[in-house]
């Protein structure tokens, strides 16, 4: 377990030490105020917005950050060929790989600490009102989402090019965000072979979008009840275990020069 | 106890041999090792000689477990490198490794040092002393990105030190620096040889190997052709080391017409 | 590593909305069609943001509670998302979803303004609608463990804003006429909410600036025609921009193999309404007879003529020969 945070702490000082975080929290920034100060119909109590444009921009830069970061782990190891004094140590290829895992999403948690932060100044000064059980219900779903997320990257970095790898798993993570949820109506639509393959797609996927409490906090919805909070939770818990599992193997036979 | 154990062989290699897939070989193999065998002894500085492409880093590779044997055996202190408590006690220098550049000297060793589960006192210790050693104690608070190359591979020195190990795999520890750096490096090898370490280092450095080796073997197409104490083969051939290096590669000066 | 991070970013948003809106837009135009999603993206790109920003404008209205795609296909899959001028006459123009039918309102039945005006709003949050308004779950819609599970963090009743929440919507609503000029839609239905919301003259400077964009507007006109005639300053100014209207509308739609007749019937409907409110009842008969060709409630229009009948013969004691 040790070895585990040792290994995590140098991806977090490594995103720390980077400008990416930076760039994006500062581009998201930039947006969302250059949107709020826009006046419509002398109306200047307009809120939402401005919520959804944040919130918007949280989830991409988010997303760009947790898949680039997970994405780049273990390329960059062999890359600069300190996997190799590191696996010299009595440590192991799954302890280094759940080492990266939770470093990464970590790291990606205190990012959306921060950005949530933003969010939420920016919510208060609008609507001066805190819904803060229904912020923190959606920064722990969004953490989960994103630890699924993260866990995808570090699988496909095992398959493909660094470059493939990133570009493929933001597609895909922004094809389920804005089809997954009607897979199953398409292929009751559909039919046939092609609807059956559609059916597997669908059951197969992790269903990121339900992860997603965006409407519910831009419109001011009451939170969600927490049985449906732990059934997520479990759903996430065991779509990591599946990916890292699967990694672990992957990275075990990965010949290493 | 140094003593009784002075003969006793700290590494062991017999008929090892290892072939890598290579497609564009005749038969799709490319055979880097064949009926490769050696011994180290307790105390020894062993210089593992051989030209480029000669084996060298194979060998090290399957005493490490990154590359397993297509035959034979390789053994650390009597284990099997097969099994990873084999390697508790070696540290290991890789070529050309670029340590994790965002991170100074001191966080890089204290991250190995969580490896080896060291406690926080011992290891403050150990890294006082082997930033001491290799002469990087100015610059302990600077990232490893501003390092020269000659501090970079000191920095790799120290990373092996750090579990304080009775065996050092050195794989070309010379290569790529400045005289001055050589010098430096020579010089912590002669240290460590006096504090009762072995050595096992590969280097094509011949001028190095004669003046801080005890004994060598050199490779040539994966095989060892010359083996023995350096006294006696200077004393054998009548001829330093280089010319019996080139003889062995079967180099022919080229003739003037 | 930067650049990189920026151009992916970049690059994600375009995907993400475009997907967005190419899905969107199919349902909008039905599976029907034949024109592919990506002309209509290259070729009405703006015209396509102008109906993305409209729609957001209505799923703002019901609080981010919006019928997929797929329950929009399932109900009447031709049908427009943007009720053109409301339903029948006196509903007011809000954009909505087909499958929310506010009823078959008789024309000439008294609907002074927005049909839902009627409920005390508890607040900001809004009322829930009855069951029969609800966006109904399509009778094939799966139902596995997945879409149960996502259900529980979907907003999950249909509700209106009101209660000053409605501000909420302009925002989209302005985007939507400044990515397309054209879109009349979104003027009427701006025009309609700066009314709802109190504020009569952005009201009117927002339809005249429409107006400016699409001079040959029925429905502009029929706009401005009901703001003039809900502040009730000047019903020869109420009666005149809904004659415009009528006239716009005869020009847009004369000679087309399906005339927009639920649009015809609207004007009609208030343009007769003004003029028997000034007295004007000859014009007034003229345009319920009109009226009552197009209507699919003839009976109501029948009354309304007898009544206006039965007016004129009471000043003139003159029977109408028509
Ligand atoms: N992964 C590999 N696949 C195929 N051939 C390899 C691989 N690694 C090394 N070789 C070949 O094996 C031989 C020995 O290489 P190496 O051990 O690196 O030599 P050295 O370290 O002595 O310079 C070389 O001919 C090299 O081309
Ligand atoms: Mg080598």
């Amino acid at each position: 377990m040790n070895r585990i945070f040792a290994v995590a702490e140098v991806v977090i000082r490594e995103l720390i030490r980077r400008k990416d975080f930076y760039v994006l929290f500062v581009l998201t920034a930039a947006i969302t105020l250059l949107m709020g100060s826009i006046t419509f119909f002398n109306e200047d109590t307009i809120a939402r917005y401005v919520k959804e444009i944040c919130l918007l921009l949280i989830w991409l830069a988010t997303l760009v950050i947790t898949v680039t970061t997970a994405g780049r782990q273990l390329p960059a190891e062999k890359e600069s060929r300190t996997i190799f004094p590191l696996l010299a140590k009595p440590i192991s290829r799954t302890e280094v790989l759940l080492g990266k895992f939770v470093g990464c999403w970590l790291a990606v948690g205190f990012t959306l600490i921060v950005f949530y932060l933003f969010f939420g100044v920016i919510s208060v000064a609008r609507e001066h009102e805190l819904p803060l059980v229904n912020y923190l219900q959606a920064i722990w779903l969004h953490w989960l989402m994103l630890g699924i997320v993260g866990a995808l990257a570090l699988v496909g970095s095992l398959l493909l090019t660094p470059a493939a790898n990133v570009s493929i798993v933001i597609l895909g993570v922004l094809g389920i965000w804005t089809v997954g949820e009607f897979l199953n109506q398409l292929a009751a639509r559909t039919g046939g072979l092609v609807g059956w393959v559609t059916y597997a797609v669908y059951f197969a996927i992790p269903h990121l979008e339900i992860f997603d409490l965006r409407e519910r906090i831009i419109h001011g919805w009451e939170p969600v009840a927490w049985g449906a909070m732990g059934l997520a939770t479990l759903y996430a818990a065991v779509y990591m275990a599946m990916l890292l599992t699967l990694a672990a193997l992957l990275f075990r036979r990965k010949p290493l020069n | 106890m140094g003593q009784l154990w002075k003969m006793d062989s700290i590494l062991r290699v017999n008929n090892l041999r290892v072939e890598y897939k290579a497609p564009s070989e005749p038969g799709g193999v490319k055979l880097a090792v064949r009926d490769l065998s050696f011994e180290v002894h307790q105390g020894e500085v062993f210089g593992f000689l051989g030209p480029n492409g000669a084996g060298k880093t194979t060998t090290m590779n399957v005493l490490l477990g990154y590359v397993h044997a297509t035959g034979g055996s390789a053994e650390l202190f009597g284990v099997d490198v097969r099994q990873p408590i084999a390697r508790r006690r070696i540290g290991y220098l890789p070529e050309l490794t670029y340590y994790y550049r965002f991170l100074t000297a001191e966080e890089l060793l204290r991250f190995y040092a969580k490896i080896f589960g060291m406690r926080r006192q011992e290891a403050d210790r150990r890294i006082d002393e082997l930033l001491k050693l290799v002469e990087l104690d100015a610059v302990r608070r600077r990232p490893i990105r501003t390092y020269s190359k000659g501090m970079q591979q000191r920095v790799g020195l120290a990373q092996a030190l750090i579990n304080d190990p009775d065996l050092l795999l050195l794989d070309e520890p010379t290569s790529g620096l400045d005289p001055i750096g050589r010098m430096k490096v020579r010089e912590i090898i002669q240290r460590l040889q006096e504090q009762g370490k072995t050595v096992f280092f590969s280097s094509h450095e011949l001028g190095e190997v004669e003046t801080v080796c005890n004994r060598v073997a050199i490779l040539h197409r994966g095989q060892v052709q010359v083996e023995g104490p350096v006294k006696g083969l200077l004393a054998q051939y009548q001829c330093n080391l280089e010319q019996i290096f080139l003889k062995v590669v079967g180099y022919q000066p080229p003739v003037t017409p | 590593m930067r650049r990189p991070v920026l151009m992916l970013l970049l690059l994600m948003v375009c995907v993400l909305t475009l997907t967005g809106f190419v899905l969107r837009e199919d349902a909008l135009r039905g599976r029907d069609n034949s024109k592919s999603a990506l002309a209509v993206i290259f070729g009405d790109g703006r015209r396509l943001f102008a109906n993305h920003f409209l729609t957001k404008a209505d799923e703002y209205f019901h609080r981010g509670r919006y019928p997929s795609i797929f329950e929009m296909a399932e109900t009447q899959p031709g049908n427009h998302l943007v009720e053109s001028l409301g339903e029948e006459e006196g509903n007011e123009p809000h954009v909505h979803g087909p499958d929310c039918d506010h009823g078959a309102e008789e024309p000439g039945a008294v609907h002074p303004d927005h049909a839902h005006d009627g409920h005390a709003g508890d607040e900001e949050s809004g009322h829930e609608h009855d069951a029969s308004c609800a966006h109904a779950e399509p009778a094939g819609k799966p139902d596995d463990w997945i879409a149960r599970l996502a259900s529980r963090f979907e907003p999950d009743r249909h509700v209106h804003l009101e209660g000053g929440g409605e501000k909420e919507m302009l925002p989209w609503i302005q985007l939507a006429v400044e990515m397309d000029p054209h879109n009349v839609d979104a003027y009427t239905v701006g025009g309609y909410w700066l009314w709802h919301m109190g504020k009569p003259v952005e009201a009117e400077r927002f339809l005249r600036d429409g107006l400016r964009n699409n001079p040959d507007s029925p429905e502009i006109y029929f706009e401005l025609g009901r703001l003039s005639e809900r502040r009730a300053k000047d019903s020869r100014l109420t009666a005149n921009l809904y004659a415009l209207s009528l006239e716009k509308w005869h020009r847009a739609n004369d000679g087309l193999a399906e005339p927009d007749t639920l649009a015809l019937a609207q004007i009609l409907g208030r343009l007769g309404r003004v003029k028997e409110s000034r007295g004007e009842l000859d014009a007034a008969l003229e345009c319920y007879l009109q009226l009552k060709a197009v209507s699919h409630s003839a009976e109501g229009v029948q009354r309304q003529i007898d009544s206006i009948r039965e007016q004129l013969a009471r000043q003139t004691h003159t029977p109408q020969s028509r």
